[in-house]
């Protein structure tokens, strides 16, 4: 028999993706190992990863935070604070060396960058400068933020079964006489030519990064599964010289190459296509906002929908406490995401590009 | 004097104090207009009165009953209001005072705490008829499951955040639990919860003891010892 002949519908593009609309997912992700209500899980990533997690709360899962929202605070300064975006306050990660870096701090956080940056009075992390939306009152005060995100990011670590992270990006911002990577562009006030430089990682090296970083995961918690996506949303601005759209496409491919194939080399390590659901050609753009940029809030149900109904299909009872899609809809209702909720960092470089 | 107090189920600890207190001797009048839950907040403001909405039975009978027979508050008869027990989650909110969190952070949470509560939505509408002095009285702290050393430190310093970032602007002054009925810093001593009675809405005798184990509501001792503090807060 002809190797074509028995292969299932999903196989073929004519079938699984022309023949289909934007929400024909069936099939997308086979997942290799099953999420349960009592397990704890980690998220971290990209600014798309924030949608996860309040997606697996919102289906009645346990999103694993350690570093707990402060109590009495609004859900709007919650976000604003760096609470409930990710498991604990790391901001965006959106490397796999950045992913490393904070592996190696939660291990050992003398390692942590000793540099704070002073404006007008105020103190800020320079790994993660947009934390407190007007800074710190005081050197202590970041020195301590830092002890406590990185204890908690130990063990989002140690005391989780699921850890999933969405990788975002292979451009970055290094000091080189220091050694580490920023999370984000140093602004203009802090931009130093002579120590701050611009990476692009390559496949070899965004590969190794995040084998290091799952031996490191696993060395701490050996029983721990992990969960890769890619962030379908696009570069805000490349520093590479090339076309964004192109830079986005090279950067995509390598994170989408690597991920997929830690799933293949690791059974611990699964990957989930969130970035093939919201590209799918067949959605002709629909899963994005007018700036072609942000996810909507369609596309990020479409994306969660897929998650679940694979969970349940391959599993068979659903891992959550209600209906799927009736949760979804009533989350979509009752907490409308929008893209004030969603804090993405990297969009601090559209206000550095003068306009354009 | 006569004071106009207005709250929920706390309020009853502070009533049973008030009638044994009233008995034995001389103390300013009170006069109670009282619900459970968050209902009395939901009063109206009508012509310079505070009254329950016209489909709202069960605000308009528990103020009439608790009141003794008044339908609705006129802030002019009274010399001063108070506000009781409305707003949950005290016990909580002096945890947070705790935590190794920038002083930013807890600043934000007690302002946002108090905005959204309970309290301060009564106390809008209350403003917008009357410049008489208002207290509040805040909840109790959540009763300790053992007691331990007479200390109040933590519940200290939520106040006083309280009332700097959020009641000065609204010309409230907080009423605070008294120092010798705290332990462990934040909580209430345990024998304050005992036998802890349930606010009468229905009339007549009080409706029952609240259940066993009750940690958030307190008794008849407790509300002496906090009249106590207030009354001698007022002279």
């Amino acid at each position: 028999m002809h190797p074509y002949k028995s292969l299932p519908s999903h196989a073929f593009w004519k079938h699984a993706v022309a023949g289909g609309t934007a929400f024909s997912t069936e099939k997308m992700w086979d997942p290799k190992f099953q999420i349960s209500e009592s397990d704890n899980i980690a998220t971290y990533g990209s600014c798309f990863a924030q949608h996860f997690g309040r997606a697996l709360e919102a289906r009645g899962l346990n999103w694993f935070r350690p570093e707990v929202p402060v109590f009495g605070m609004s859900k709007a300064n919650l976000t604003s604070y760096g609470y409930n975006l990710f498991s604990s306050r790391t901001g965006n990660i959106y490397t796999t060396s950045q992913m490393l870096q904070w592996i190696e701090w939660a291990a050992d956080p003398k390692k942590y960058p000793s540099e704070i940056w002073c404006k007008n009075g105020r103190y800020f992390d320079s790994i993660r400068p947009t934390l407190e939306p007007n800074g710190f009152a005081s050197e202590e005060e970041v020195v301590t933020a830092r002890s406590v995100t990185c204890a908690a990011f130990h063990r989002s670590i140690t005391q989780s079964q699921i850890f999933v992270f969405t990788l975002g990006l292979t451009e970055s911002w290094v000091n080189k006489k220091q050694g580490f990577e920023y999370g984000i562009c140093p602004s203009p006030a802090n931009f130093e030519p002579d120590s701050h430089e611009f990476k692009n990682m390559s496949y070899p090296e965004v590969e190794a990064a995040l084998a290091e970083a799952i031996s490191k995961l696993r060395a701490m918690n050996p029983d721990l599964k992990i969960l890769l996506t890619v962030s379908p949303v696009p570069l805000v601005a490349t520093a590479s010289g090339k076309h964004v759209l192109a830079a986005t496409t090279h950067s995509k491919a390598i994170l989408r190459a690597v991920a997929g194939q830690a799933a293949a080399d690791y059974e611990f390590v699964d990957y989930f296509p969130s970035f093939e659901i919201i590209n799918n050609p067949m959605s002709r753009g629909v899963f994005f906002e007018q700036n072609m940029r942000s996810v909507n809030d369609v596309g990020v149900s479409c994306v969660m929908d897929t998650f679940f109904t694979a969970q349940s299909q391959k599993f068979g009872s659903p891992p959550t406490k209600g209906a799927p899609r009736e949760r979804a809809q009533s989350s979509a209702l009752d907490e409308k995401l929008t893209d004030d909720d969603i804090v993405c960092e990297e969009e601090l470089l559209s206000a550095f590009g003068d306009g354009k | 004097m006569n004071i106009c107090v207005i709250g929920n189920s706390h309020v009853a600890a502070i009533k049973q104090a008030y009638d044994l207190m009233a008995a034995r001797g001389d103390i300013p009048a009170m006069t109670f207009f009282a619900n459970r839950g968050d209902n009395v907040a939901k009063m109206v403001v009508k012509n310079g009165i505070l009254k329950p909405a016209k489909e709202n039975h069960r605000l308009q009978a528990a103020i009439e009953i608790t009141s003794g027979g008044i339908k609705e508050i006129d802030p002019q008869k009274y010399d001063f209001i108070l506000v009781l027990g409305l707003g949950r989650a005290i016990s909580e909110l002096t945890a947070m005072v705790l935590r190794p969190i920038s002083a930013g952070a807890k600043e934000r949470a007690i302002q946002d705490f108090w905005e959204a509560s309970v309290a301060f939505e009564l106390i809008e509408k209350l403003r917008l008829i009357t410049k008489k002095t208002i207290f509040f009285g805040l909840a109790p702290l959540t009763a300790a499951k053992e007691d331990g050393p007479e200390t109040d430190d933590t519940y200290r310093e939520m106040l006083a955040l309280s009332q700097t970032l959020f009641f000065d602007a609204i010309d409230v002054s907080i009423v605070r639990q008294p120092p010798a009925t705290i332990t462990h810093g934040g909580n209430t001593k345990s024998e304050y919860a005992r036998d802890s009675q349930r606010l009468d809405v229905q009339g007549g005798a009080a409706t029952g003891a609240h259940p066993i184990g009750e940690n958030r509501h307190m008794n008849a001792a407790y509300g002496e010892a906090w009249l106590e503090g207030f009354f001698a807060a007022l002279t």
